[in-house]
């Protein structure tokens, strides 16, 4: 690849002069208007802050966010779809409503299973909580499955307890490669092997110069031995579960440094044990790092680097406390989020907030080290709440907390996008139920906000698995011959893209529903299709539900007069 | 930060800003963004944010790389917000088209998540090391170099599917 090709092809983009003179003549608008509105500000010395530079920052195309806008946006995308299929029910006459489901819906909405909810259709990928070394370093998706039988080089020693690299092979360690390493597995001594010296290797991963081995005893411990140029790292955890739920622990991790030789040895050694073929691995895996917290003053961790540090990351809705794992993707974007409020931060008491655990939406990040949390509160601000659990020398803990303005949509983002990934673990949580108990009968918004047709794909399709939840999807599959695609007429349709994928619901006119995932295929160079199946679909199921969101009762909160 | 929203520099220096690295930016944001309107609010934003903020720079570098943090940020955020746009690579690509040399690694480039796309813009493209990368992208150095990496791998990788295998058809 000629990088100095790439170079000259991109130094030929340029700011087209129109465009350049349009973005200087809004610079200079904006000044005047910051300046008119500063003379206005100086006359009204009570004006808020907040309301002026939402002012000032108008002339540019900003939109300050405004989260009960968007929940009202929500509801009318709502009124829209239960108009939409609503209709559709009359004039296909299907089956009577189902208060069956709709009741056992209404009664608690946290209790269903993937199997009866709405994850059948959108089954997203697998929570995969696999850290970056893992991912980029050892190429995960390039393991090979078979059962090669492993004996380490001479010199890393095979004994009683397990396997040891001589000290007489370890090298010093420089200073800033300590601190990678660190970051990556710890601290901690290396203690020896508690394996057999010589072990089934049931996963191999080759990338470049490094080599990642897994092995398992019986059904519920698992060891990986990374070897690279400089090092070897030993971890050592445990799993529950044999399925697509199982969870792994790390227990222990351990490194050294390798000789230059012995590395050759190493690799040979590998080159020479089997062919390497894909397989697919982290899906199963979700190793949870300990890495020290890096030293003290640090106000805010990234969610990324949380991550790297072996974090339990979950979210969870205060209305419901049900917890869900993320996956790597939704935890770059949280990792945005964070970053962004850290740009965005005013500290305030911790008593200004008032934190009630009703329809909050919390993120939470902990291990052993520390405690953050981070909880979008009612509609206009965020929490962020950072405990460091390590105790200082008098036995305080220190505790942080900031609340931060019109940056929920950060929050709020990260979760709608996230559905896009992991659909069946997201959505559940986040419901009708939950805009309804802040912003009282949703009868009557919807009613209210019907002609707003401002409609955002990730929150309608948010709703939508309200109104869909509950349907026994599997039981409905069609097989593809089944489906006569002539007579199928879409009347609405949910699209999200996510990454690479777009992830496709569409009902038709004639009661079925397609679930389809589009994306970019590296092998394939093209666009290809990924996921494809049809259900056929009882609209009276989710008229059932309709109707009781409709029928469910709250009062509306203050904050509706103001925003409506 | 600064509370409020008050202009804090002279628009004057803010537009020679705009003539000075507005191109930079704008390159930058249009590789992420793929997307010359997107382009362009992004790229106004950062002015935006550039004369409200007001940072006191070192350095002309200083300046320059933090327009392009913002910039990075602006467009991640466009990202985040957007369901669908449309996919203008086609066009970009034409535009710059020189009769002499053709574009097809950038086209390759282009074809790269974003992830990848950013960090290889700014060490290939813009010369940025390493550790400057990851202090814009607030990423650490490790994770740079293996977006790099893997960069490079997917990059070529998109370059012989796209190109070489074409040219041997």
């Amino acid at each position: 690849m000629n990088y100095n090709k790439l170079k000259r092809s991109a130094e030929k983009i340029t700011m087209p002069s129109d465009m350049e003179e349009r973005i200087i003549g809004n610079i200079y608008k904006a000044a005047q208007e910051s300046e008119r509105s500063r003379i206005r500000d100086d006359k009204r010395p009570n004006i808020s802050k907040t309301d002026y530079s939402q002012h000032v920052l108008g002339v540019e195309k900003y939109r300050p966010y405004r989260r009960n806008i968007r929940i009202i946006s929500a509801m009318a995308a709502c009124a829209v779809l239960v108009g939409t299929l609503g209709m559709s029910a009359h004039f296909l006459k299907n089956d009577s409503p189902s208060p069956q489901n709709a009741s056992s819906y209404a009664a608690d909405p946290t209790s269903h299973t993937q199997d009866d909810g709405f994850g059948s259709p959108i089954s997203g990928a697998v929570p995969v909580f696999f850290d970056d070394f893992f991912m980029t370093n050892m190429k995960i998706a390039d393991t090979v499955k078979s059962e090669v039988r492993v004996e380490f080089p001479d010199t890393i020693s095979i004994t009683d307890q397990g396997i040891a690299v001589e000290n007489n092979h370890l090298s010093d360690l420089d200073e800033n490669k300590q601190k990678s390493i660190t970051k990556f597995f710890g601290d901690h001594e290396f203690t020896g092997w508690k394996s057999a010296d010589i072990y089934d290797v049931v996963e191999k991963v080759s990338y470049d110069n490094a080599f990642l081995l897994a092995a398992f005893e019986g059904a519920s411990h698992f060891y990986y031995t990374a070897v690279t140029e400089t090092m070897i790292i030993f971890i050592e955890g445990s799993y529950q579960g044999t399925n697509d739920n199982a969870e792994c622990y790390r227990s222990s991790c351990s490194y050294c440094c390798i000789e230059e030789d012995d590395f050759k040895k190493f690799k040979d050694m590998m080159a020479a044990s089997g062919n390497f073929s894909p397989h697919l691995f982290s899906n199963l895996i979700t190793i949870r790092k300990y890495v020290p917290s890096e030293g003290g003053g640090t106000d805010i961790i990234s969610f990324a680097d949380a991550m790297k540090n072996g974090s339990n990351i979950y979210a969870a809705l205060g209305d419901h406390g049900k917890g869900f794992e993320l996956g790597i993707s939704d935890c770059e974007l949280l990792d945005d989020a964070v970053r962004s409020i850290s740009e965005k931060a005013e500290p305030c008491d911790a008593n200004d907030v008032k934190f009630d655990g009703k329809g909050d939406i919390t993120v939470q990040i902990e291990n052993e080290d520390f405690d953050m949390t981070v909880t979008a509160i009612e509609n206009m601000y965020l929490m962020y709440l950072y405990m460091d659990l390590k105790k200082s020398p008098d036995g305080s803990v220190r505790k942080e907390c900031r609340r931060i303005y019109g940056i929920t949509d950060t929050l709020e983002s990260v979760i709608v996008n996230g559905t896009a990934s992991n659909v069946k673990e997201l959505m559940p949580p986040i419901d009708m139920n939950f805009l309804i108990s802040h912003y009282g009968n949703a009868g009557v918004l919807l009613k209210s906000f019907k002609d707003n047709t401002e409609l955002e794909d990730g929150i309608a399709l948010l709703d939508l698995s309200r109104l869909l939840y509950g349907y026994e999807w599997e039981k409905n599959r069609l097989d593809a011959s089944e489906v006569d695609n002539d007579s199928a007429v879409a009347v609405y349709q949910v699209t999200i893209s996510h990454y690479d994928t777009n992830y496709e619901l569409t009902f038709y006119e004639n009661g079925y529903v397609r679930y389809r995932e589009t994306g970019y295929s590296y092998d394939a160079g093209a666009n290809v299709e990924k996921n494809n199946v049809w259900y056929r679909f009882e609209t009276s199921h989710m008229i059932g539900n309709i109707m009781d969101l409709l029928n469910k009762k709250d009062s509306p909160p203050d904050e509706i007069d103001g925003e409506g | 930060m600064k509370k409020g929203a008050d202009i804090l520099i002279d628009p004057d220096i803010t537009a020679n800003a705009v003539r000075t690295y507005g191109s930079i930016l704008y390159r930058i944001c249009i590789l992420m963004l793929k997307n010359q309107a997107d382009a362009e609010d992004a790229v106004q934003d950062t002015f935006i944010t550039y004369m409200q903020k007001a940072p006191d720079f070192k350095s002309s570098e200083h300046e320059k790389a933090w327009l392009i943090k913002v910039a990075t940020n602006k467009s991640r955020d466009l990202l985040r917000k957007r369901t669908r746009f449309h996919d203008e690579s086609e066009e970009i690509l034409e535009s710059i088209a020189a009769e002499e040399e053709s574009t097809d690694a950038l086209e390759a480039l282009m074809t790269l998540p974003e992830k990848f796309r950013i960090v290889m813009m700014l060490h290939y493209v813009e010369g940025y090391k390493v550790e400057e990368i990851a202090k814009m992208i607030k990423r650490s150095a490790s994770a740079v170099k293996m977006r790099l990496q893997k960069g490079r791998g997917l990059l070529k990788e998109a370059y012989r599917k796209e190109f070489v295998q074409h040219e041997l058809q």
